[in-house]
């Protein structure tokens, strides 16, 4: 039986990506792109919302101010039970509009600025290479996820804001419940919770004994002068934590695999030293992988159209970053295939719009560093197992794999 | 142990109980809180709440869903009335009891009262969101406020006052408002700033009684025989730790409970927050700190000595607390009440941006930063932290970083 027997019920979102292809977006997402029109897709609830996969219809939709990114609005898709509203708090800044929402990106924007993330280059690099260190020390085979992707990104955000990276087995195994779609709603509020409470007890920590970080200047600064409340900045914590490290992470991991896959194009970018190629081959990596795929909803707040379909004030809308990325629109030649050498520089794996992920110069920075480090310090990496038994994330936000077995 | 009793549910309440969690304490924590709201943040009462920015919503300090995650025995709007030190247990208002295994004293202060006037209309104190609330209804443009008491409290609300138009009179009974504080030309300073925005503020005088009609204060009366005419007054003469319930309790109680640098007052009793007075290190002496700061920082401290009390860490804090004046911050890093000498040592108080260092023997107890940035005053509180020889800092101004 395929989706489309069910006559009257569109078909279901999320669906997986093609397990003979993993690196792909799920088939129909490419099929609804090609095709006139838009998609609805049915969520898990029995409700259902427009599908964007098109490269100018997403840029469209993201930067039109008859879309909300409001999480409170009830016709907001859920893509999962865990989606349910928070009624009694403020959703994080990312899940409000302007001019609330730039309020508070506002005061973190100086923090992620292209010449910040240059700035940290050189630490980047030093726990890039203490973590090689360790992952050789330890000895073939190592998980390159645990071993690697996870340890880099995850220093880093912790530096930043002043979390002890001692804590990450618990920040980790938070962030990583509160991105799994196939958790009951329960368990993933208790996660948050339990979350909340940590951050908060960082966060009252931080007042007394003020570091040299994002969440003491964030305390002293904005929640002392009356700008944020404290559970604004909890929430603005806990995004950070979790967008710092999980999607670097798993763009790290998933991006040695498909390089471990193209070897021609693996050589190229572990033999170079030119900066404006290894950019090139990040931004490309970015575009193909697009990690981020079931996160980005928005809900429409007065009728629009939108290639050719009524669009009307409470539709919600689900945003697939993957399928826009694979749009002949952004990459007239060979879309689907990975080229380190494509121009990919507008893609859309960062998103678009006022909402564009905050992080990216960092995360540019964290790759930059960190996949070529690996290619060249270990020049016979491969697989410690076939293809075929690398297991993928499914029914998660942010994609990748739940481990990477390597030798060398 | 098993059960935790935590009374006192604001900052250093909360903290304690946050944190017993957090590092993994599984038993029961009964929290009592006399006022019938979940803990919310009480600087916020005198800025953004009575200058109308803020709805009293945005004060609490975790949302309710979290707190019940946190599996509290959540007791509110109900006092302790009395220890039982050798039953080990809390006598409420309503009669009952509760046992404990450790106890922790968070029930903070309440502003000291003028006699006379306190419970007619218009006669206002500072302290809880009721108070604020209250306050805030009644400010508007042209309402004539009389504030009596230049300290913190006083000052900061007045700034909020003049905010909302309100015209408004600070009584100080001192030279200068905060000057018992922060010393006189810092105090000037602050004056200055008031009277820059149309603050009246009167110096070296006291109040004495209120004037009233049909019940209502209409003035205050001052011990020069002038009289302030007034549709509100504000009691802001400083305040009382709640520990009149311990009388009889035995705790060794003077201006607020006695604690060991690790906030044991007593075997199974601990304090925190306001009503709690630490010996600290730095100092060589007990000091009692109402700051935000403290009360977070000693309920951390007390959760973590509660469950590994065979290594109890040391602790020398460096109080911190902050004020705004309007646009210009004010912070302050160490104890600055009782100082022995105080001195400009970066920047002019002429130009709106100064650090003031304060001696009590021959270190560095403290500093006050107007107008400064915070990463700026960081690296005197390392200073302060360092007990640095007053000598060295007026030699030397720039702590090294």
């Amino acid at each position: 039986m395929t989706p489309h027997d069910h006559a009257c019920l569109p078909p279901r979102f999320p669906q997986a990506r093609p397990s003979e292809c993993p690196f792909d977006p799920p088939q129909d997402y490419q099929d609804w792109r090609r095709r006139d029109g838009l998609q609805r897709a049915t969520l898990w609830n029995g409700s259902t919302a427009w599908v964007v996969t098109r490269y100018e219809d997403i840029r469209a939709v993201l930067s039109d101010p008859r879309v909300s990114a409001d999480a409170r609005n009830p016709g907001m898709p859920r893509l999962s039970p865990a989606g349910e509203d928070r009624t009694d708090q403020e959703p994080p800044f990312v899940r409000l509009d302007d001019p609330e929402h730039a309020r508070q990106r506002r005061m973190l924007t100086a923090d992620f600025t292209a010449k910040q993330a240059a700035a940290l280059r050189p630490q980047v690099q030093r726990l890039v290479d203490e973590a090689l260190d360790e992952m050789v020390r330890k000895g073939p085979p190592a998980d390159l996820l645990t071993d690697f992707a996870l340890p880099v990104p995850s220093r880093v955000i912790a530096v930043l804001l002043g979390v002890p990276y001692d804590d990450h087995p618990f920040f980790q195994s938070c962030s990583n419940k509160l991105l799994d779609m196939s958790l009951p709603a329960e368990e993933v509020r208790a996660t948050s919770q339990a979350f909340g409470t940590y951050l908060y007890t960082l966060v009252e920590s931080k007042a007394a004994e003020p570091g040299d970080d994002l969440l003491s200047r964030l305390l002293a600064e904005r929640v002392e002068t009356g700008e944020l409340t404290r559970q604004q900045l909890v929430s603005m914590a806990l995004l950070m934590l979790i967008a710092g490290h999980e999607t670097t992470a798993n763009t790290i991991a998933l991006g040695t695999l498909a390089l471990l896959r193209h070897p021609e194009q693996l050589a190229l970018l572990r033999d170079t030293e030119d900066p404006a190629v290894i950019a090139r081959a990040i931004e490309e990596l970015l575009r193909y992988l697009s990690v981020v795929e079931n996160v980005v909803v928005r809900v429409a707040v007065d009728d629009f159209t939108l290639a050719g379909e009524q669009i009307r004030a409470g539709d919600g809308l689900i945003i697939s970053l993957p399928a826009g990325n694979r749009d002949t629109a952004l990459l007239p030649d060979r879309p689907n295939a990975l080229d380190i050498t494509h121009n990919a520089r507008a893609h859309l794996a960062f998103g678009f719009g006022v909402h564009q992920c905050l992080g990216q110069n960092l995360a540019r920075t964290e790759l930059q560093v960190a996949i070529p480090s690996l290619l060249r310090r270990l020049p016979s990496l491969a697989l410690a197992v076939p293809f075929e038994e690398v297991s993928f994330r499914q029914q998660m936000s942010v994609y990748g794999v739940t481990r990477l077995p390597v030798t060398w | 142990m098993r059960r935790v009793v935590v009374v006192g549910a604001s900052a250093a309440g909360l903290a304690t109980a946050a944190a017993l969690r957090q590092q993994g304490f599984g038993g029961l924590i009964t929290m009592i809180g006399d006022e019938p709201h979940l803990p919310y943040d009480r600087p916020p009462l005198s800025k953004q709440v009575l200058t109308g920015q803020w709805d009293a919503e945005r004060l609490l300090l975790r949302p309710e869903s979290d707190l019940k995650a946190m599996n509290l025995d959540l007791r509110l709007g109900v006092s302790a009335t009395a220890v039982d030190r050798t039953a080990r247990t809390v006598t409420l208002a309503h009669g009952g009891t509760v046992p404990y295994d450790a106890l922790v004293i968070a029930t903070g202060v309440r502003p000291r009262l003028l006699p006379g006037g306190h419970g007619r209309p218009g006669v206002h104190v500072l302290r809880t969101r009721e108070d604020a609330l209250a306050l805030r209804d009644r400010l508007g443009d042209g309402r004539r406020l009389v504030i009596i008491g230049g300290g913190f409290l006083g000052t900061e609300v007045a700034a909020a006052a003049r905010q909302r138009g309100a015209d408004v009179t600070i009584v100080e009974s001192g030279a200068e408002p905060l000057a018992r504080i922060i010393g006189r030309a810092a105090g000037r300073f602050i004056t200055g700033i008031h009277r820059d925005r149309g603050v009246r503020i009167l110096t070296g005088l006291k109040a004495e009684t209120f004037d009233t009609a049909d019940g209502a204060v209409t003035g205050v009366r001052l011990d020069d025989g002038r009289t302030l005419p007034a549709d509100d007054v504000l009691v802001a003469t400083g305040s009382v730790p709640n520990t009149d319930w311990l009388r009889g309790s035995g705790l060794d109680i003077d201006d607020g409970l006695l604690c060991d640098a690790h906030g044991r007052c007593a075997p199974g009793i601990h304090a925190a927050g306001d009503v709690a007075r630490w010996f600290n290190p730095l100092f060589g002496r007990a000091i009692r700190v109402e700051h935000r700061t403290s009360a977070s920082e000693q309920g951390i401290a007390v959760a973590r000595d509660l469950l590994t009390p065979a290594t109890p860490q040391p602790a020398a804090p460096v109080p911190y607390f902050w004020t705004d004046q309007y646009e210009v911050k004010v912070q302050s890093h160490g104890y600055l009440p009782g100082h022995e000498e105080s001195a400009v040592l970066d920047g002019d108080l002429a130009e709106g941006r100064a650090l003031i260092g304060y001696r009590r023997g021959r270190h560095l107890t403290g500093v006050l930063a107007i107008g400064m940035p915070a990463k700026d005053v960081r690296p005197w509180r390392a200073a302060v932290a360092r007990r640095t020889e007053w000598a060295a800092v007026t030699s030397a101004p720039t702590p090294a970083r």
